[in-house]
């Protein structure tokens, strides 16, 4: 990958980051519990990087990483988070719900594994309509609890449908790949995808070269009409989630920190915007380019919060519209 | 001219039109009239046109819906309609949210079809009556076709609507004959199937026709009784269902669910609310699993009798 590629790939991974740590610094205007991305920006930098306008992807409560990579308006989500008018949800959707139709993700399902059996759907539509592009579905590994986790991947495989599973394995992943825990009897979620044909890889999530080499070739594959493909994406789970409010307890994300190795705790060795800011330092970028962007960046991130802080309700009539079609 | 038709006979040609219509139309599954109704032909006519998943409710089921947000219509013949439970999920907490949390640029047109009521020897497990659930789910399209002009009318609007649709069927109407008009229609408001003065019973599905052999009955003891039939349950046309329903004081709301929630429970609410003064009954089936004994299901299941004999009781006759 080019440089530039990879500054690019850094200001999508700056910007989720910088959206949820705003966004939890102002926790106390948002109603209802939200869910954040930290730690998962390297799997939606890859998804950023491999989808296509012509793709549809199935995204899940925890969103705002891979919305905010994918480009989608910082503004009109602040918008909907805090319940104010804006997009065309209109502030009955929230957090949970977000959704960019015009960017591939037309709904978002907040029931763990609902979006995946979705997404099944989605891919035989362009499987049966002859349509251009792929779908992705990204869950977490709790999905894998779920029953309709386990028909989708049949389904998947028996119709050889153009699908990418994206396990964001973040709640007990360690770094061997074995699963010696209390959620799931299987040795390895890899191993849940295998006995379904469906050919998987498991891949350091926390590395955002490996994550993005690992989803073009599954994407590639995909395209290449080999039916599903399975990414694990381990991930070292954020201290800060929290079952009702994420609580910033690793503190704002320090760019420098990627010239100071060892300063801060473990948290920081494995936080994949850190680790692609060292690799960026090691082929030679300097750390004040690196800083340079972050600032423009979180500039313009803070700007969407203030704007859409400021922004009214919607009228009480939009809460009867659009429930069935006219 | 005025085509009639058994029931059975109104439905598949319904289902056959769409297919020709809609060549990317998709079956998820076959089992529309089969095994229950007469063999219509739909598996061999148009076997290039089903896919087959295996036995897997849940994931069939949000298939067609997300299919359905990707620009693919599909019909889900789900069959004995409590396999839909499996299923209940993407049906009642996906589908019905995607037109709104989308603010109306995403819709999700898919079509579900369930043969619910008592089918007879089904028991506990297999004689549900989901529509009671289904119609209080905003967003979704219930529909309950009584007659076949009703389903001819149900299957075009399922299939060709933007709503997600569940058609509410029963596997007792196939035989009931019906004329149908200029097709394809679209679906019907409360439809008057019978006049007459003393009485109006309101109810949809196979308690229509129900109402009808009990109307028959009441004539020959003097006595006369309306019939409306009610093929939309939700969203449940208000407007109309007053307006249909103002000619008369004297009301029996007829429903083969059980009464809490069911959909006749709420179209006497809607009646009664807006004329305090109206005379209303409610008769629906007992509160107990369906049992298996034909005689034990006349016993909690409104039949013609049960039906005559509350309208003479309302009318103190």
């Amino acid at each position: 990958m080019t440089g530039p590629d990879r500054l690019r790939r850094l200001a999508a991974m700056l910007r989720a980051r910088r959206f949820d740590e705003t966004l939890i610094a102002n926790a106390a205007l948002v109603t209802g519990v939200f869910h954040v991305s930290i730690g998962h920006e390297g799997v939606a930098a890859a998804l950023a990087g491999a989808r296509r306008a012509s793709d549809l992807i199935m995204l899940n409560h925890r969103n705002h990483g891979a919305l905010a990579a994918i480009g989608t308006d910082l503004e009109v989500c602040y918008r909907e988070i805090l319940g104010r008018d804006g997009g065309p949800q209109r502030g009955r959707a929230g957090s949970l719900h977000l959704a960019d139709a015009a960017r591939g993700v037309p709904y978002t399902s907040a029931m763990v594994a609902g979006g995946v059996a979705l997404a099944v759907g989605m891919a035989l539509a362009k499987q049966r309509l002859g349509r251009e592009g792929i779908v992705f579905a990204c869950f977490g590994d709790g999905a894998m609890g779920e029953g309709a986790m386990y028909e989708s991947l049949n389904l998947a495989a028996l119709w050889a449908l153009p699908l990418v599973f994206v396990c964001e394995s973040n709640a007990s992943a360690d770094r061997d790949g074995s699963r010696a825990n209390v959620l799931q009897a299987a040795r390895t979620l890899t191993g849940l995808a295998d006995v379904h044909q469906i050919p998987a890889t498991s891949v350091d999530g926390g590395d955002p070269e490996a994550m993005a080499r690992t989803m073009d070739d599954a994407v590639a594959a995909v395209r290449g009409g080999g039916g599903p493909r399975f990414i694990e994406a381990r991930l070292q789970p954020w201290p800060g989630n929290a079952a009702f409010l994420p609580r910033l307890v690793t503190g704002e994300l320090d760019l420098s920190d990627a010239e100071r190795p060892g300063a801060a705790g473990a948290w920081s060795a494995a936080d994949p915007v850190l680790a692609e800011a060292r690799a960026l330092l090691r082929d030679g970028v300097a750390l004040a380019d690196l800083l340079v962007l972050d600032r423009s960046v979180r500039a313009s991130v803070e700007r969407a919060f203030a704007s859409a802080a400021g922004a009214p309700s919607a009228p009480d009539s939009v809460a009867m519209s659009g429930v069935w079609a006219p | 001219m005025t085509l009639v038709l058994r029931y059975h006979e109104a439905r598949s040609r319904a289902l056959f039109r769409e297919l020709d219509a809609n060549p990317s139309l998709l079956l998820l599954g076959g089992a529309v009239a089969l095994p229950f109704n007469p063999d219509d032909g739909l598996l061999e006519r148009y076997a290039d046109r089903i896919l087959w998943p295996p036995i897997s409710e849940f994931a069939t089921a949000a298939a067609a819906i997300g299919a359905a947000m990707a620009g693919l219509r599909t019909l889900v013949p789900i069959s004995t309609s409590s396999f839909m439970f499996y299923g209940w999920a993407p049906i009642v907490n996906e589908a019905p949210n995607v037109r709104y949390l989308s603010g109306g640029t995403v819709s999700a047109p898919v079509a579900f079809h369930v043969m619910a009521g008592s089918r007879r020897g089904g028991a506990a497990q297999h004689e549900h009556t989901p529509q009671a659930m289904l119609h209080n789910v905003p967003g979704l399209r219930v529909l309950a076709p009584a007659t076949p002009a009703d389903v001819d009318a149900a299957v075009h609007g399922a299939l060709t609507g933007d709503d997600p649709t569940v058609i509410v069927d029963n596997v007792r109407l196939a035989e009931f004959e019906g004329p149908l008009g200029s097709s394809p229609a679209d679906i019907r408001l409360p439809t008057l199937l019978r006049d007459g003065s003393d009485v109006l019973i309101v109810s949809y599905s196979l308690m229509v026709q129900q109402a009808l052999l009990a109307a028959g009955l009441l004539a020959n003891q003097g006595i006369a009784a309306a019939v409306l039939d009610v093929a939309q349950l939700a969203p449940l046309p208000h407007a109309e269902l007053l307006a249909a329903t103002e000619r008369h004081d004297t009301v029996l709301f007829v429903d083969e669910s059980r009464a809490a929630g069911s959909p006749a429970s709420h179209m006497l609410a809607r009646v009664v609310q807006a004329r305090p003064r109206v005379t209303a009954r409610l008769l629906c089936t007992l509160d107990a699993p369906a049992p298996f004994a034909p005689a034990l299901v006349d016993a909690i299941v409104p039949g013609p009798a049960q039906i005559a004999a509350e309208v003479r009781a309302l009318l103190g006759r």
